[in-house]
């Protein structure tokens, strides 16, 4: 069982938080509150976390000049928070595993510290989808945009993940959509999708179609590959392999007895995917946002199934994203997603506020009920009005 | 304890009662709040006065909606007709499932308990969820809301939830 705890202070908007990271996590607040900070620094948390055991597996393999450097100011850098860096910030991230083994990362300090066992944590996979609706245009003028200081690296990693699931598919359904999506190539030789409307057999190219679909579809095609074809351990061996072929090429120096050895260390604890999604609900109607949620939770029962521990955070506006949760967990559809493997927190005034009614066991929004309450409210008191008016 | 059936509930009650047979519709008022039921089952269905009605005094809920008593046991939708005040709403139909339970221990099935109701959160919010669960678990019936005016069929008034 693995546990992840990821403590803030003094960063940006946020004063302090305390978050314990469930199977599903669900972040609320309103615009600004530090959602998206949250986000991206616990996925910048994973990622060193990830360096670490990596380095930890080569130190193991008596590998020890790599090219597998910690660069604080490029992680910073890349999770955009560099301006938000105070003195006195401080990111801490806790993952468990096992008995006693632990793995504790600080930030700024970027110290690793252990626990006393010498087993390797999990091998992690994070995959940060921010806006997927660039993933689209990306896609089309090929990495065009990818040098875009806007695009971080696990964004860019994320478009290799969406190029790796156009390929291992040729025609994928996506009934949330009513749509099927296929690949082929134009008359110029240039790829292309396109999107099957199963109800009018209607096809449009797939850079024309809807936010919503080039939003949902990016999205769920990579959490079926992550949750179907990624192999991790085959993964993080070909990039180390990769990265010390290259380092001992420069270095000229042979490195055919690293092979053996590396293959040995990467004796990984199983193996950890984390997903974050920015907003999925973005440009769906409610009726398409709770049948992307559905087939999102059903992919990573497929993941789960296949050995993998899935960790997945989301940012939403979207008060049908929340109450769709709380009625997956109530009807018990999914395997695993259960009251336990829900957690959601509201980010306001500088703190995280743990959401979780467990008497109830519900989330609660709060932000979101507000604001349609007050709605209600207004709407109710305009229709009085003109009702007494009469 | 007496031991009270449906038929015998309704036939003390008669008074307060309207029938409707398969097709034709009721509808349920209380000052300017509205809901219309059509009968679309099998059996005639009863519309039972229960605020000021069958129940005189107390805290209660204004109708009872049921199937007509037979050999096969009716089922049974609670109704409460209101304003604003959701909470008061709530609160009446816990207590009127309460009362009904205890005045007829047979030949009845509480399942549904529906308020009409312009006030509280809305339908798609985590507050009605937790709202809906609480009250479930005080009452084994699901609570559900319906707007005003609007005309429901008997079938989704007494049809099961869980």
């Amino acid at each position: 069982m693995i546990h992840e705890r990821f403590i803030i202070r003094n960063l940006g908007p946020i004063r302090e938080a305390c978050l314990d990271i469930a199977p599903v996590t669900v972040l609320v607040g309103e615009t600004g509150s530090g959602k998206s900070l949250v986000a991206k620094t616990l996925a910048m948390m994973r990622h060193v976390c990830k360096m670490q055991l990596i380095r930890q597996a080569l130190r193991r393999a008596g590998l020890r000049k790599s090219t597998f450097r910690l660069r604080k100011d490029s992680y910073a850098k890349f999770a955009d928070i560099t301006t938000l860096i105070k003195p006195e910030t401080k990111l801490r991230y806790s993952l468990k595993w096992g008995e006693d083994e632990v793995c504790q990362i600080d930030f700024p300090s970027m110290e690793a510290s252990f626990g006393p066992s010498d087993a390797l944590g999990p091998f992690i996979k994070v995959a940060f989808v921010a806006d997927s609706r660039n993933l689209v245009a990306a896609w089309e003028r090929k990495g065009a945009s990818i040098q875009s200081k806007v695009l971080d690296n696990y964004f860019a990693e994320t478009f290799e993940l969406w190029e790796a699931a156009l390929d291992a598919e040729t025609v994928l359904d996506f009934p949330s959509l009513g749509l099927s999506l296929s690949k082929g190539k134009d008359n110029g030789g240039r790829r292309r999708l396109e999107l099957i409307n199963a109800a009018d057999k209607g096809k449009t190219l797939f850079s024309r179609g809807a936010s919503g679909q080039k939003a949902a579809i990016p999205v769920s095609l990579i959490t079926r590959f992550l949750a179907t074809r990624y192999r991790f351990d085959e993964a993080i061996f070909r990039w180390c392999m990769d990265v010390l072929i290259k380092d001992y090429a420069e270095r000229q120096v042979p490195f055919t007895e690293a092979a053996p050895r590396l293959s040995n260390a990467m004796d990984f604890s199983g193996r950890l995917l984390a997903l974050h999604i920015e907003e999925p609900e973005l440009g769906l109607d409610p009726k398409t946002q709770i049948g992307l949620l559905e087939t999102l939770m059903a992919d990573f029962c497929r993941a789960e199934e296949n050995g993998t521990t899935v960790r997945t955070l989301f940012t939403t506006h979207s008060p049908y994203w929340v109450v769709a949760l709380n009625t997956l967990v109530a009807e018990g559809k999914f395997p695993g997603f259960g009251w336990g493997a829900l957690t959601g927190y509201h980010l306001t005034e500088g703190t995280a506020v743990c959401i979780r009614d467990e008497e109830q066991r519900l989330l609660m929004a709060p932000n979101l009920d507000a604001a349609t309450e007050t709605l209600d409210d207004r709407f109710n008191a305009a229709l009085a009005q003109e009702l007494g008016d009469e | 304890m007496n031991e009270t059936s449906f038929a015998a509930w309704c036939d003390a009650n008669h008074a307060h009662i309207s029938e409707r047979p398969r097709g034709k519709k009721h509808t349920c008022k209380e000052a300017s709040t509205a809901l219309t039921v059509q009968n679309d089952g099998t059996r005639e269905a009863l519309f039972a006065l229960l605020d000021g009605g069958v129940f005189p005094e107390g805290d209660c809920c204004d109708w009872l909606i049921a199937e007509t008593p037979s050999t096969d046991t009716a089922l049974g939708a609670l109704l409460e007709l209101k304003g604003k005040d959701l909470e008061k709403a709530i609160r009446q139909l816990q207590q009127s499932v309460k009362r009904m339970r205890a005045d007829v221990t047979s030949g009845l099935l509480l399942r549904n308990a529906v308020v009409v109701c312009r006030g509280g959160p809305s339908n798609a919010s985590t507050k009605w969820q937790a709202k809906v669960k609480a009250f479930h678990k005080a009452t084994r019936c699901s609570l559900s809301r319906e707007a005003c005016g609007k005309t429901i069929p008997l079938s989704k008034l007494l049809s099961f939830h869980d």
